[in-house]
């Protein structure tokens, strides 16, 4: 199965405008600079690896796209449109979604409920109470792709981690955004389920443009076709994965050589 | 101009006392993490064991000196023994709180019968000011209320003790992993916060009638300046006390106790909207 | 427990019980004195204030600790409306007007509090100030609310063209109160049960990943809200041609200390629970001969201390239950 068919919306690029922009963008935190200038630009259709040393800010990006933080400076552009400083609902309706570092699905619903819910995320108000046609359905097919069909009707708060992670990224699909932000897809999980998960995010980059912040280099050797590292709140380095390995200044850095 | 300076000493001395009752409200909410919404009957048994101590031996100021001694000692029997067991549950916090407020109020209710009291001031005796009397006690209710700051300050930043409570205000969990007793510091806190609203209850005892429900505007009134005065600072929690304290009096004089407190409830909600962090955020 | 005795179908039992319930509330004035009807007549239209509470409480997660404000207010406008006149037209107009402006009061407070990101306790105090306040307002201003005395609501005649319903008439009236209420309640559950009422439920679990999947938190509780408030308010409306009179007593901190007290004890998160609570207490306080003195609040504070301490999920909120209602 295609994770095109999951969405409900086809997706429209216009071209040549890169889907999202970030120009200097800066954050501040008291005497703390957690990104200091990051220029980045996300081409449509791309799967992007965001790579870097803890504490180079690569959440405090993240945070910044899907307006859990302002930036202090800087601006923030989503098909060439200005969204610095939007709040998290406004950005998930421009169909900006976020998979988060630990994974963060509704507890006491049912597995069902929370790809539900999730679905109906973006509806308009007056389509939260006549319900529209087809959720259903879709639920039913991301159930099944996510190969969690047997526990649809378990509270959320019984999986297990790596099934919590799952269902999140389910739950990121069923809200059918444009642009997928996935926050360290594979922390925690054991190697069997980082495969899974590997397999999941090909199938989810062939209908979707999707940022992985991620530490494991192997996965990201996997599924990447692009590289940037973080270090110190700003770019050190953009290319593909070769590149980077081969990168002086980024083998320095991880190595620690550098400051 | 007698009026008013007359009406600006009692804006301030009521301010003098919320900041005490909101100072306690802060500690147990900064270092706890719970909001204490039984805060109004710690101040109203601090009124009562005034009663009681005055009515035993005939001195108002050793019930006032008694006052946050024992209430404080009540604080730590009540977080020991209710507070400990909802540490992970905010709401239920609030609630079992809610729950003491109003076995506090019945209670006393009960046992007293219902009857309002009063005590004496233990300074009786005026200020002459721009030609009037102005109760001494009152000018010594806002000594208090800025010694109280002041000593607050002291503690925090100048005491081993203080030391440990900015470091589980800044972080339970790490402070905890540091080796600092975090169970024994939220027992103290809470007596400390506790004995505050005794006292603040104790020093307010000569100036309203006593009566079981005589909490209750105090803590809708601090809590109001806590929100107001924002979490981080105790000069914003100043602010807000001067702010509401000297609003609900002045608006008061001029109009009705009723209407300065819709008005006065008003002027916080605005600002909430406004500045949602507080006034100096 | 229950899913034994449910087996696959938890779901129908419930409704069975339900079902069950309500039967037994029917035939209740046949073989009870009128004392008795008058006394489950109040409790009903407590059930529905109760119901209210939890739909914000339970449901959407955010706890009112004022929650009268919007029964007295409602219940005030009815109050005041059918003052000027013993006959029956105005009395629709004063039912939608008990409806309309807790409704709107609801909306404003959520305004100035869920669209300023102020939430959860803070809220919970605002409304706690906002009761006190009201209580202190209604009693102040005697020539407007009359007081302490209160005002006169008896005998009252509600006209709807082809209809007359006599609302001095216990038996009528505990009727009213028992369509309305079922009608209320399974109404509610419907509305849990939509995309809104799910969205609500999501958002009190974790609020970022509901605003990060797209839905505007605040307006959806501010939405709540006024349903809240309008229920609260048809309570209010209900209980005054009951009670005979009102005063500041149904807007203040007795009533929203005892209301939040039903739910926590039948249990939150199911709506049925706050109506069993309301029931439940309402026989207890009767079989006081009614006296709600100061024993009985110190006793239900106490019961509520120990419910909170030892069975938080009350008598029905268990997550079975919670799933049946779909705040689960």
């Amino acid at each position: 199965m295609q994770s095109g068919e999951l969405s409900a919306q086809p997706r429209q690029s216009p071209p040549g405008v890169a889907l999202l922009e970030a120009v200097a963008l800066t954050c501040h935190f008291g005497g703390l600079k957690a990104l200091n200038g990051v220029d980045l630009k996300v081409q449509s259709g791309e799967l992007l690896a965001i790579i870097g040393p803890n504490g180079a800010g690569k959440s405090t990006l993240f945070n910044v796209i899907t307006g859990q933080l302002r930036p202090t400076s800087g601006r923030l552009k989503f098909r060439g449109r200005d969204i610095t400083g939007m709040p998290s609902h406004r950005l998930a309706r421009l169909r900006i979604g976020r998979k988060y570092q630990v994974p963060t699905v509704f507890g006491g619903l049912s597995v069902r409920s929370n790809l539900t819910a999730a679905a109906y995320g973006r509806s308009s108000f007056g389509r939260l109470v006549w319900r529209p046609p087809g959720v259903r359905q879709r639920v039913d097919h991301l159930l099944e792709f996510l190969r969690m069909s047997a526990r649809a009707s378990d509270a959320a708060a019984t999986l297990s981690h790596g099934e919590k992670q799952w269902l999140e990224i389910g739950m990121v699909l069923a809200n059918d955004p444009e642009l997928v932000l996935l926050d360290e897809p594979t922390a925690g999980m054991t190697t069997q389920e980082t495969r899974q998960t590997e397999a999941l995010l090909k199938e989810l980059a062939a209908g979707h443009t999707v940022v992985v912040i991620e530490h494991d280099i192997r996965f990201v050797r996997e599924v990447a076709q692009r590289v940037v590292v973080l270090h110190r709140g700003r770019v050190l380095a953009d290319g593909t994965i070769s590149e980077i390995e081969r990168d002086e200044t980024v083998r320095d850095v991880y190595l620690g050589r550098s400051a | 101009m007698q009026q008013a300076l007359i009406q600006v000493l009692n804006g301030l001395s009521l301010s003098g006392i919320l900041i005490l009752v909101a100072l306690g409200l802060w500690f147990i909410f900064g270092v706890l993490g719970v909001i204490n919404l039984a805060h109004g009957e710690l101040f109203m048994l601090g009124a009562y064991s005034v009663v009681v101590v005055y009515g035993l031996t005939g001195s108002v100021w050793l019930g006032m000196i008694l006052a946050p001694l024992v209430i404080g000692a009540l604080g730590i029997v009540i977080e020991v023994s209710v507070i400990k067991r909802l540490y992970e549950r905010p709401f239920d916090t609030l609630l079992a709180t809610w729950a003491l407020s109003i076995i506090a109020r019945e209670g006393v209710t009960l046992i007293t019968g219902g009857a309002f009291q009063g005590v004496p001031a233990p300074i009786s005796g005026t200020l002459d000011l721009a030609g009037a009397g102005y109760p001494l006690y009152r000018l010594v209710l806002l000594g208090f209320g800025v010694a109280s700051l002041v000593a607050a300050g002291a503690l925090l930043y100048r005491t081993r003790f203080g030391v440990r409570a900015r470091a589980v205000i800044a972080n339970r969990e790490i402070a905890g992993a540091l080796g600092i007793n975090v169970q024994l510091t939220d027992s103290v806190i809470f007596g400390l916060g506790a004995a505050l609203a005794g006292l603040a209850g104790a020093l307010m005892s000569p100036l309203v009638t006593i009566a079981p429900s005589m909490g209750l505007p105090f803590v809708a009134l601090s809590f109001l300046v806590v929100i107001l005065g924002g979490l981080r600072s105790v000069w914003g929690l100043a602010l807000g006390a001067v702010i509401m304290g000297g609003g609900q009096a002045l608006i008061g004089f001029f109009t009705s106790p009723v209407i300065a407190q819709i008005v006065v409830f008003a002027i916080a909600i605005l600002v909430l909207r406004f500045r949602p962090r507080g006034l100096l955020a | 427990m229950i899913r034994t005795l449910a087996g696959k179908h938890p779901a129908r039992l419930g409704l069975a019980l339900l079902g069950l319930g309500i039967l037994v509330l029917v035939l209740v004035p046949l073989i009870a004195s009128s004392y008795y009807v008058s006394v489950l007549g109040e409790a009903l239209a407590f059930s529905m204030f109760a119901i209210s509470l939890d739909l914000m409480w339970g449901i959407s997660g955010v706890l009112s600790f004022g929650h009268a404000a919007f029964f007295g207010i409602g219940a005030y406008a009815f109050g005041l409306l059918t003052q000027d006149l013993s006959g029956g037209t105005a009395t629709y107009i004063a039912v939608l007007a008990a409806i309309v402006v807790p409704a709107l009061f609801g909306a404003g407070l959520g305004y100035f509090t869920f669209f300023s990101g102020v939430s959860g306790p803070y809220f919970a105090i605002i409304t706690l100030v906002v009761a006190l306040i009201l209580g202190q307002a209604a009693t102040s201003f005697p020539h407007f609310t009359g007081g302490l005395n209160g005002l006169y609501t008896a005998g009252l005649v509600f006209e709807v063209p082809g209809a007359q319903i006599d609302l001095s008439d216990v038996v009528t009236l505990y009727y009213v109160a028992l369509v309305l209420t079922v009608l209320i309640l399974f109404g509610a559950i419907g509305l849990v049960r939509t995309p809104f009422g799910q969205g609500l439920v999501a958002a009190g679990e974790s609020e970022t990943r509901a605003a990060s999947l797209g839905y505007n938190t605040a307006l959806l509780k501010t939405s709540m809200l006024a349903v809240s408030g309008a229920i609260a308010g048809l309570a209010g409306a209900l209980y005054a041609p009951m009670a005979g009179f009102i005063n500041p007593e149904v807007v203040g901190l007795t009533l929203s200390t005892n209301v939040i007290i039903w739910v926590a004890l039948g249990g939150r998160g199911v709506l049925v629970g706050g109506v069993i609570g309301a029931l439940i207490v309402a026989f207890l306080s009767s079989y006081l001969s009614g006296n709600v003195g100061h024993l009985w609040l110190l006793a239900l504070g106490v019961l509520l201390l120990l419910v909170v301490l030892f069975r938080p999920s009350g008598l029905l909120g268990s997550r079975a239950i919670r799933r049946i209602v779909g705040s689960a």
